[in-house]
């Protein structure tokens, strides 16, 4: 019995993605989860979409199943571990047609779990919930389904946390820039110093009897302090003339390597007389 | 020492514009969306201990300037090296990525390396193959371990035009005359791309999200001050490309101390030959027939310059690499020794 989702952050990426090219007579699109089940988890890892319609007569939904089928075994030839965990739809709340697209699901896997990402942002927020259908109702007389909620989660891999720090700049800008090494140093030096200019802000004015003492923080400045390892001044020393010298060398080295190149590649290009054969 | 943290220039973003004719780049950037980013990073940390190099293809559209990357798609892995890209993957994938309104055009493919190392033979040839067929393409070159470290490194990179030149001669015939005459130096072979990210709106609103969401000490490793292993493999790596090289040098002197001897050996003949025709004119007797030179001593072919001016090539990118790496290293361990100071002054 599954008791929680777990969500990937690129996942959602195509979710917003593929709701926003859908066609423009749609107004909430739907397709396939894919990823694993793990005892009472069950970890999606990559989605795609598939397109749907609804008749208007007696509002049938229509999903091809072709297509479906198609992407998956594609799908399946890069990724043989992913199988379908479920289904995935735009909206903020569940409605009817989740009944019979969710029967097609379970046809495909067993417990399909339903997920509903709000991309019209009712609550101000972009909410992703989990449902799994639940039969209700009185057995030999009028049953129905319920989509009872799961918890979920979103997780990232550990290079996607380090691609996000530079993905979520462009929410300001509207672009973002990578940054080579040094100048990722200098900007998150300027962050941190500022971070330190509020913590002294706040210190001093604690100190001033502006803002009332809060022991809590003032526990956890202390651990900040702390957490400077104290070394006696040889030891610093050492060790960072070691570290320095070590660098310096690879730098020298590399550079030598470079130039030496570059000067084979200078000799060879006025040299007259590789070929002896002329 | 301050003069050791200015060595990394950064002029990639300065040349391009001015000089894409220079290149026959029809853009000026790249633009990749933040899916095809995190569709690359999932693909390759997923695959890492499966397959040496995962490698995908890429979808978007050529607008403007700018070279758009909006959709990215994973190849299945090839069952052998010699095989070319799946073509029917290829085609069903981009089918179907049509019906579901998403960018059909194949506008090129992305590979990950460790520590950047992509100069190598069926690279350069996979990207020749696809900058004849799709004029626009590009190749985006993703390193997972600098990424893991903690700096995001995604470059995107085109063949300049003589370097296809070069490539589409035949492998024998890529003599040192022929790299001469191309005027193309180990330096010259790739064209780098400025790419910057984009998200949509929408998207803007996840991220926004997330932000709130994310715990404030994730992908902070770039803070990290222990720099020995990255170095260790760097340096290791930069080795063996030396070794390369050298060995390549070797071969170079090799061929031309057999091509001088063979040089001395034809001499030799022929001032026998002489020798003998002066004789048989003495005595009045026809002198020998010509003998043609080249079918006794048949001229040893020179060893090809591609494997050099691709290793030359892989030195030059990793020396850079450990520049800069050691200059954000150095400034690290600065900034940690006044944070320390200012405790042993308490």
């Amino acid at each position: 019995m599954t008791s929680c989702i777990i969500n990937y952050y690129h996942k959602q990426q195509s979710i917003v993605n593929a709701y926003e090219r859908r066609n423009l007579d749609r107004t909430s699109i739907l397709g396939t989860l894919l990823g694993t089940i793990d005892k009472t988890t069950v970890e999606v890892s990559n989605c795609f979409v598939v397109p749907h319609s609804i008749s208007d007569s007696d509002g049938t939904v229509s999903i091809e199943m072709h297509l479906a089928d198609t992407m998956y075994k594609l799908n399946k030839q890069v990724h043989p571990t992913e199988v379908i965990v479920g289904w995935w739809t735009t909206g903020f709340e569940v409605n009817a047609i989740a009944v019979p697209i969710n029967d097609y699901y379970s046809r495909q896997c067993s417990n399909p779990i339903h997920l509903l990402v709000d991309t019209t942002l009712r609550s101000g927020k972009l909410s992703i919930k989990g449902f799994l259908q639940v039969d209700i109702g009185v057995p030999d007389a009028s049953q129905g389904a319920m989509f009872s909620p799961l918890p979920v989660e979103i997780i990232q891999y550990p290079p996607e946390a380090v691609a996000l720090k530079t993905l979520l700049k462009t929410r300001i800008t509207g672009k973002a820039e990578m940054l080579q090494e040094l100048p990722q140093i200098a900007e998150s030096t300027q962050d941190l110093h500022d971070l330190l200019t509020t913590v002294l802000q706040y210190v001093d004015d604690v100190l001033n009897d502006k803002i009332a003492p809060d022991n809590s923080i003032g526990r956890n400045l202390l651990k900040l302090v702390q957490a400077v390892p104290s070394m006696s001044r040889d030891d610093l020393d050492n060790m960072l003339n070691s570290q320095i010298k070590d660098l310096l060398m690879s730098m020298y080295l590399a550079q030598l390597s470079r130039v030496q190149s570059q000067l084979n590649e200078k000799l060879l290009m006025s040299s007259t007389t590789v070929n002896p054969n002329n | 020492m301050r003069a050791a943290l200015k060595t990394f220039p950064i002029k990639m973003a300065h040349r391009a514009p001015r000089r894409t004719h220079e290149f026959n780049c029809p853009y000026d950037y790249v633009q990749m969306d933040g899916l095809a980013v995190m569709k690359i990073i999932k693909h390759c940390y997923e695959e890492r201990s499966n397959i040496d190099t995962p490698r995908g293809g890429l979808l978007g559209l050529v607008i403007e300037n700018r070279l758009e990357i909006t959709n990215t798609f994973a190849f299945p892995v090839a069952k052998s090296i010699e095989e070319p890209i799946d073509e029917e993957y290829t085609t069903n994938m981009m089918l179907h990525m049509k019906k579901i309104n998403q960018d059909y055009l194949h506008v090129g493919w992305y590979q990950s390396c460790d520590l950047g190392s992509f100069v190598t033979t069926e690279f350069v040839l996979a990207q020749q193959g696809y900058q004849d067929s799709i004029e626009e393409s590009i190749v985006v070159v993703y390193d997972p371990q600098k990424t893991e470290k903690g700096f995001l490194s995604l470059k995107a990179y085109r063949l300049t035009p003589q370097a296809l030149k070069l490539l589409a001669e035949n492998e024998n015939n890529i003599t040192p005359e022929f790299v001469k005459s191309l005027h193309l130096s180990y330096d010259k072979m790739f064209h780098e791309v400025p790419l910057v990210i984009r998200n949509s709106p929408l998207a803007n609103a996840l991220c926004c999200q997330l932000v709130e969401m994310k715990p404030a000490d994730k992908g902070t490793q770039f803070l990290d001050l222990g720099t020995t292993s990255v170095m260790e493999n760097h340096l290791k790596f930069l080795l063996e490309k030396v070794d390369e090289l050298h060995q390549e040098s070797y071969k170079m002197n090799k061929w031309q101390m057999q091509v001088s001897k063979q040089q001395q050996e034809k001499a030799k003949y022929l001032h026998q030959k002489n020798l003998e025709n002066a004789a048989r004119q003495a005595k009045g007797e026809p002198s020998m027939p010509e003998e043609d030179l080249n079918k006794i001593y048949r001229p040893i072919p020179p060893p090809s310059r591609l494997p050099t001016m691709l290793a030359s090539g892989q030195i030059e990118m990793s020396s850079n690499q450990i520049n800069s790496f050691c200059s954000q290293a150095l400034a690290k361990l600065f900034i940690g020794e006044a944070l320390q100071e200012t405790k042993i002054e308490q």
